[in-house]
């Protein structure tokens, strides 16, 4: 019993390596999957988008990223701490 | 053969629907036609004497003329979109469906929209049917922005394509990393696509663009398309039909005669005649200011000896 | 005094077990208020995707990669000039009663903010300015990150000709691994350990074809470098390298932390010397106050509040991880530390004496004894030549190979950190300017637009960071400047923890000693060397003005946290 719990903490402890082999790449895709739900719907708030129409022939579909939009707006008082924290030294 | 596209267009009053409803009557001589009426306001039942609809119907022999019902299919294309987001979204709260709803609404483009769905949808059933499709279109203003939107909206697909393509990506090395991740809202639970053939997004981009792609085509097909302007021999008539010219140019679709309506000889308007084709650099059809309106069909037949439209028909040399 | 390392090394595992048991927990449970069945960020906002709680050695080990890199071991060493035993209590003391608890504290008040980062944090329980002065001390610290860095990178390069190579066959096999793990999505651990593989390789092969630059075009190299790597795309260079350094690191912990606990070799290097040693700049410097400038990371750092509560607060599955993964992980890297001070407690004078022309260990302790810093060695070579003949001592790995690879441990590091510097620096050069200029019209201003463009605010802040490293003064002083702004920084942090202990957790005057005393030990503490630093003149002009800049700050602040104490807990 104990050995397996040891080689569950190693195992954990790769997984801790392996989150932050992805940690940057996921703050970039939030802020990819942000921007495509502000190029959709922007235009409903006055940004430059495109046609309408496929603004709202995708939007059925663009659940992830406008859930992404909506927290990345109520991020923004804190994206210094995000950013200092993501690329501490 | 393949199908050819007329668009007649104008401002208002120029006297568009019988220049279109003219072409179409000379032309029916030779080839299938259809004659379809995109302005809200329609008149093409009118001048030709026999009331239209949103079913083409047979006006004389060879000739076929319909009005697009655009309340109805801009209404028709609101409730489509509402029923789907309200599918997806409306047990969400976090997402204020109906806020969203409201807007689309009033949001800017649904009429183009639904006007160039109108064009797609009539050219493809037309192309088993008919040989030519003549369009009297809405005022130029929305003309053009219709006759814009394939370009446009090939333009931002591409983009977003791209930035949906590199979304994908990103996704994808994250799963191969750390797994599968289910997003989860509220308790339902979401997948979140990693590959374009899955992606409900990609797909439907793709297929929009082959849609409009092939009207952008179209448009810009010399053998397939053309324009045919429409003024009335005054300034302000050349000011805006030079305009229309010049984004008619860009988006490259090839424009034929350009016809002047109303002509009644005077000196003016001779002149504004000569600077139009100077400035405009194509060939003037003069069509003289009627004692009468023309309105029926022995009138719309007078009315298209002038116009000599089997000059600058497109070419369609492939056998009948 | 011959202490063998062993001793050292189980006296610093039994302290930090007894400090984390008798102290730590007794801060979580009575006044942090440690509550298990809370919900933290990870559930209150879950969403299966960026906010999910982790099991708590995944977050352990994300976050002590995140907080462990070159500093805990370049610190001690410049610190040893005081004799090795000063040194390790401060790193074993002051680690678990102002280091650790710091780091902790920072964690768990992101907690109770939903995830909120510290400077976030500074602005709810103390004023907005507080937090707009946070924002300017992260940048004049990533300045003198740079500076301190870039120097150290730059003189190990020249000492030493196959680390350079080796770091840039590293830059590549990142590169390449990164490749294939993110754009051609090959199996991770396929490639984890083709890049471990590759590396080793690099090592080995580097020390035929060592390269021969001088400092200050390696200076200008690493100017270009820094730019380069920061506009590039994170998954280009920066994620992969971030990867497979966390595998040196554990690496290297693990064979030196074997290779110190076996060798049992005495302590020769002198226990004591002289209070006022020559440490800093070649200037016979306090241990109190300087102490704090020059170990930096491996007792206390203010980065790791900024890591703390900007990503591992959001990962936590219950408060009872808290302490563990802050308190626990700082321990740890505390342990790091330590073996770097065994390292060179066993090894340093042999090392001088091979390589710095001492004739005997004698005369080399007596050089170092006197305090006069006089080592004839470079400074850096005192961690890595020691290092490596401790590894070689028990692995029989041979001391070229020992060295690069220690050598290469820093530098591997010290690079990622150049790079991710100098995006923090762009950022928050950028945010200071945004929330320093309120007007408009200002804001329209093409000296603001030209000022907040990007390529503008990244060669400042690389440019100001290389040209210290040139022109500012010794080494240990500018490592000292950056051992300032971190230790201000955390001192910050550890102010901002101790109003939140005070004012929201309204802990009993007691209780909120734990967090206050050293708050303000550490207040006084930075300030007076901060002061030290400048009356003595111990840097460069550059370096002087930003210390100044820091401690002019550093009052202000203490103002804002009496009144914010004064002002008391807000009525809810």
């Amino acid at each position: 019993m104990k050995l397996r719990s040891i080689w569950q903490f190693l195992k954990d402890f790769e997984g801790g390596l392996r989150s932050r082999s992805t940690e940057y790449i996921e703050f970039e895709l939030r802020e990819m999957e942000n921007i495509f739900s502000l190029l959709l719907v922007g235009s409903f708030i006055g940004i430059p988008s495109p046609p309408s129409n496929i603004s709202i022939k995708l939007m059925p579909y663009i659940v992830r990223e406008m859930y992404v939009m909506g927290r990345r707006a109520g991020d923004m008082d804190d994206i210094s701490g995000e950013i200092f924290g993501l690329f501490a030294p | 053969m393949d199908l050819r596209t007329i668009f007649v267009v104008g401002k208002g009053g120029v006297g568009k629907t019988t220049c279109a409803a003219a072409a179409a009557f000379s032309i029916c001589k030779d080839y299938n036609t259809l004659i379809v009426s995109l302005d809200p306001a329609h008149n093409l039942g009118d001048v030709f004497g026999t009331p239209l609809s949103g079913k083409a119907r047979e006006i004389k022999e060879n000739l076929w003329g319909l009005e697009v019902d655009m309340e109805r299919a801009i209404k028709n294309y609101l409730e489509e979109s509402s029923r789907k987001l309200k599918d997806m979204y409306g047990y969400l709260r976090a997402i204020n469906i109906e806020g969203y709803l409201d807007t689309i609404r009033l949001s800017p483009g649904i009429e183009e929209y639904a006007t160039l769905a109108a064009i797609e949808e009539i050219i493809s059933e037309g192309e088993k049917k008919y040989e030519v499709i003549v369009f009297d279109t809405p005022p130029t203003g929305l003309t053009l922005r219709v006759l814009a939107l394939p370009k446009v909206s090939l333009i931002w697909g591409e983009r977003l394509v791209r930035l949906r393509k590199e979304i994908l990506s990103k996704r994808l090395a994250i799963e191969k990393i750390q797994g599968e991740k289910k997003f989860v809202l509220e308790g339902r639970e979401f997948k979140l696509s990693t590959r374009e053939e899955k992606d409900e997004v990609m797909q439907e981009l793709l297929s929009y663009m082959k849609e409009v792609g092939r009207v952008e085509e179209l448009q810009t097909d010399t053998k397939r398309c053309m324009v045919m302007p429409v003024m009335n021999p005054d300034r302000l008539s050349l000011f805006e039909t030079k305009r229309a010219f010049d984004t008619l140019e860009k988006l490259a679709m090839p424009i034929g005669a350009i016809v002047v309506n109303k002509f009644s000889g005077k000196r003016e308007e001779i002149e504004t005649i000569t600077k139009a084709e100077s400035e405009l650099g194509k060939p003037i059809r003069k069509i003289p200011l009627l004692e009468r309106e023309p309105v029926g069909m022995n009138a719309i037949e007078k009315f298209s000896s002038y116009l000599r439209v089997e000059e600058w028909l497109p070419q369609s040399k492939e056998a009948r | 005094m011959s202490f063998p390392t062993t001793a050292v090394i189980l006296i610093a595992i039994a302290i930090y077990v007894c400090v984390y048991l008798f102290y730590g927990r007794r801060v979580a449970r009575d006044i942090v208020k440690i509550d298990p069945t809370r919900e933290t960020p990870a559930h209150k906002l879950y969403d299966g995707v960026d906010y999910v709680p982790g099991r708590w050695p995944v977050v352990f080990g994300h976050h002590f990669a995140s907080i462990a890199g070159a500093a805990p071991i370049v610190g001690p060493i410049v610190a040893l000039a005081w004799g090795w035993l000063p040194c390790i209590l401060w790193i074993w003391f002051g680690n678990a009663l102002i280091g650790a608890i710091h780091d902790f504290l920072a964690l768990t008040a992101s907690v109770r903010y939903d995830g909120k980062s510290i400077q976030w944090i500074s602005g709810e329980v103390m004023s907005p300015r507080v937090s707009f002065i946070f924002s300017i001390f992260v940048y004049l610290a990533m300045i003198l990150v740079v500076a301190a860095f870039a120097n150290v990178v730059s003189g190990i390069f020249v000492a030493n000709g196959a680390v350079a190579t080796a770091s840039l066959l590293f830059i590549a096999i990142a590169l390449l691994i990164g490749y294939l793990i993110y754009q051609k999505k090959v199996n991770l651990v396929a490639m984890t350990v083709l890049g471990v593989a590759l590396l080793a390789a690099a090592i080995v092969g580097s020390l035929q074809i060592p390269l021969a630059i001088s400092r200050i075009p390696w200076l200008v190299i690493l100017f270009f470098y820094i730019i380069i790597a920061a506009s590039l795309p994170v998954t280009t260079l920066l994620q992969p390298r971030d990867y497979l350094n966390a595998y040196i690191l554990w690496f290297g912990l693990a064979i030196g932390g074997i290779a110190f606990i076996v060798v049992a070799a005495p302590m020769t290097w002198p226990a004591v010397t002289p209070f006022s040693a020559n440490t800093i700049g070649g200037l016979p410097s306090p241990f109190w106050p300087t102490v704090p400038l020059v170990i930096a990371c491996g007792a206390l750092s203010g980065f790791h509040a900024i890591v703390g509560s900007g990503t591992t607060s959001k990962m936590l599955d219950t408060e009872a991880h808290a302490l563990r993964i802050g308190y626990g992980g700082m321990l740890t890297e505390g342990f790091l530390s330590t073996i770097v001070v065994v390292a060179m407690g066993a090894f340093g004078l042999q090392y001088m004496v091979s390589e710095g022309g001492f004739a005997s260990t004698g005369a080399a302790a007596a050089a170092v004894s006197s305090g006069l810093g006089a080592w004839n060695v470079p400074k850096l070579a005192m961690f890595t030549g020691p290092y490596a003949m401790g590894l070689n001592q028990v692995f029989a790995i041979p001391i070229t190979v020992g060295v690069l690879f220690a050598s290469l441990w820093v530098c591997c590091f010290a690079l990622t950190t150049l790079d991710t510097t100098n995006r923090i620096g762009r950022f928050a050069w950028v945010d200071v300017l945004t929330r320093g200029v309120r007007s408009e019209e200002a804001r329209k201003s093409p000296v603001f637009r030209f000022f907040t463009y990007k390529w503008v605010a990244a060669t400042i802040a690389a440019g100001l960071g290389i040209w210290l490293a040139t022109s500012a003064g010794a080494f240990s002083a500018l490592w000292a400047a950056f051992g300032a702004a971190n230790q201000m920084l955390a001192a910050l942090a550890l102010m901002v923890s101790a109003v939140w202990v005070t004012n929201v957790l309204r802990a009993s005057k007691g209780k909120c000693l734990c967090a206050l005393i050293p708050a303000g030990f550490l207040w006084i503490t930075v300030a007076a060397a901060s002061i030290w630093f400048i009356a003595v003149r111990a840097g460069g002009a550059p370096t002087l003005v930003i210390v100044g800049i820091m401690l002019a700050l550093a009052f202000y602040l203490l103002y804002e946290v009496v009144v914010a104490l004064k002002r008391g807990p807000k009525e809810a």
